[in-house]
């Protein structure tokens, strides 16, 4: 008896630890305030091309499809690929990254919808006014 | 267009291509059998292949048409967690192919009863099918939402839809290239070997899903990813041909973060661990078997 129930006890152990660790994970996630960041697709470019955003942060990207057509965001270095529906908004996070130049792209028109994440390592300015002079 | 079409097709159809390819490979392992293997193995029929690719393709233009909607749900998560529970789907029902073929193996390289040996080859060729339907919904609804975006709402469509056709044929050409090339190269090779490295392949590429699916919820923060370990971006760079094809099959991550290294080894060790403790169980149990009669 004590045989069969020995198995049943470490999984419970197990799954009870995993469990732990997924909890955590998520209420991480969940409570952490991310700083945000606006692109905008129209006509098949990226507006700002280019935005600058905080080194080791992660941080919260809106990207506004103002489009008719279906685009996806790519990006090979910051590991990202998300399909952005036409007049929708779609959020995705990124980082923390190391400072450096991140490409992305749109994948259905990669010579026109071109972008780049500059990280700097220095500190940024304050969020608002960034996100602010990136969108316009 | 005609080399993103090509790049795009590749990248979502490929994969299918391999399955397919290796579920061939798979099957002629039973046909190059003596007719007694042959009664033992009851193989499903080539009709179930037809019905699950015909079942896949519907599901395709359903997921394709509710897109935009699924999108929207949980916060704009929702197609990541939708994908990201089908990819969890696909390495499921990867290892359980897995673990069938190894105890399949086992048993008949110990000759045993007929009726267990048949319903195990009966379930692997169901759950075989059900990687394939998977793989076809998850992947080609990605192509055919590429496919849409580009003949809905589009006035140029008559520039581009010589280089979408013409995309698809060069893409439908080097991916079939690849599957036959793959299946020759295992049907050349002796059973056992083949079917070992058919089921290793499978599960390579079951775990190369499974990143995949992870790294959809890093995408919308539901689990946290931390900074890369490490590069190898200059050694074989993702955006690069063997890149892509790596991706593509086993999950290659030039940075890959700790999470994503952590489940990608415990995704490839635990089944290969089980699946040893189930051989060595089965064959403890056979000995004992012969002991006591």
């Amino acid at each position: 008896m004590t045989n069969m129930l020995k198995p049943s006890l470490t999984q419970c152990h197990v799954t009870l630890f995993v469990s732990y660790i997924l909890l955590f994970m998520l209420s991480f996630s969940a409570l952490a305030e991310r700083q945000e960041f606006t692109v905008i697709l129209k006509e098949h470019l990226f507006y700002p091309a280019e935005m600058t955003i905080p080194a080791n942060k992660k941080i919260k990207l809106v990207i506004d499809n103002q489009d008719d057509s279906i685009e996806e965001f790519d990006s090979f270095s910051l590991n990202r690929e998300k399909v952005l529906f036409p007049k929708r908004k779609s959020v995705i996070y990124i980082g923390p990254l190391s400072p450096g130049h991140y490409a992305f792209f749109g994948e259905y028109h990669p010579n026109s919808a071109r972008g780049m994440v500059i990280v700097s390592g220095t500190e940024l300015v304050a969020p608002a006014d960034r996100e602010t002079d990136d969108v316009n | 267009m005609l080399i993103n079409t090509v790049l795009v097709f590749l990248q979502n159809i490929l994969p299918i291509f391999v399955v397919l390819s290796l579920w061939f490979a798979q099957r002629d392992v039973s046909h190059q059998m003596s007719k007694q293997e042959k009664q033992n193995t009851s193989d499903l029929p080539l009709i179930y292949l037809l019905k699950t690719l015909a079942m896949g393709l519907i599901i395709v233009l359903f997921l394709s048409y509710f897109m935009p909607e699924v999108s929207q749900l949980f916060s704009g998560t929702g197609l990541e967690i939708v994908y990201s529970i089908l990819f969890s789907l696909i390495y499921c029902s990867i290892v359980i192919s897995f673990l069938h073929t190894r105890v399949t193996g086992h048993i008949s390289e110990q000759g045993k009863t007929l009726p267990k040996q048949q319903r195990l080859t009966q379930q692997k060729s169901v759950v075989s099918l059900v990687i394939l339907l998977l793989v076809l919904c998850v992947h080609g609804s990605n192509f055919s939402l590429y496919i849409m975006s580009l003949t809905i709402q589009n006035p140029a469509m008559d520039i581009l839809y010589s280089g979408i056709v013409v995309g698809v044929i060069i893409g439908t050409g080097i991916c079939l290239s690849i599957a036959i090339l793959l299946y020759f190269v295992l049907v050349t090779l002796v059973k056992k070997t083949r079917c070992q490295l058919v089921c290793y392949f499978l599960l390579l590429f079951g775990v190369g899903q499974l990143i995949q699916g992870l790294q959809l919820l890093e995408q919308v923060d539901i689990i946290s990813s931390n900074v890369a370990l490490w590069s190898t971006n200059y050694l074989i760079a993702e955006d690069s041909e063997l890149g892509y094809f790596l991706t593509i099959l086993f999950g290659y991550e030039a940075t890959p973060s700790v999470i994503e290294l952590l489940v990608y080894l415990c995704a490839l060790t635990v089944p290969i661990l089980s699946a040893k403790l189930l051989v060595y169980k089965q064959s403890s149990m056979t000995s004992f078997m012969k002991g006591t009669s």
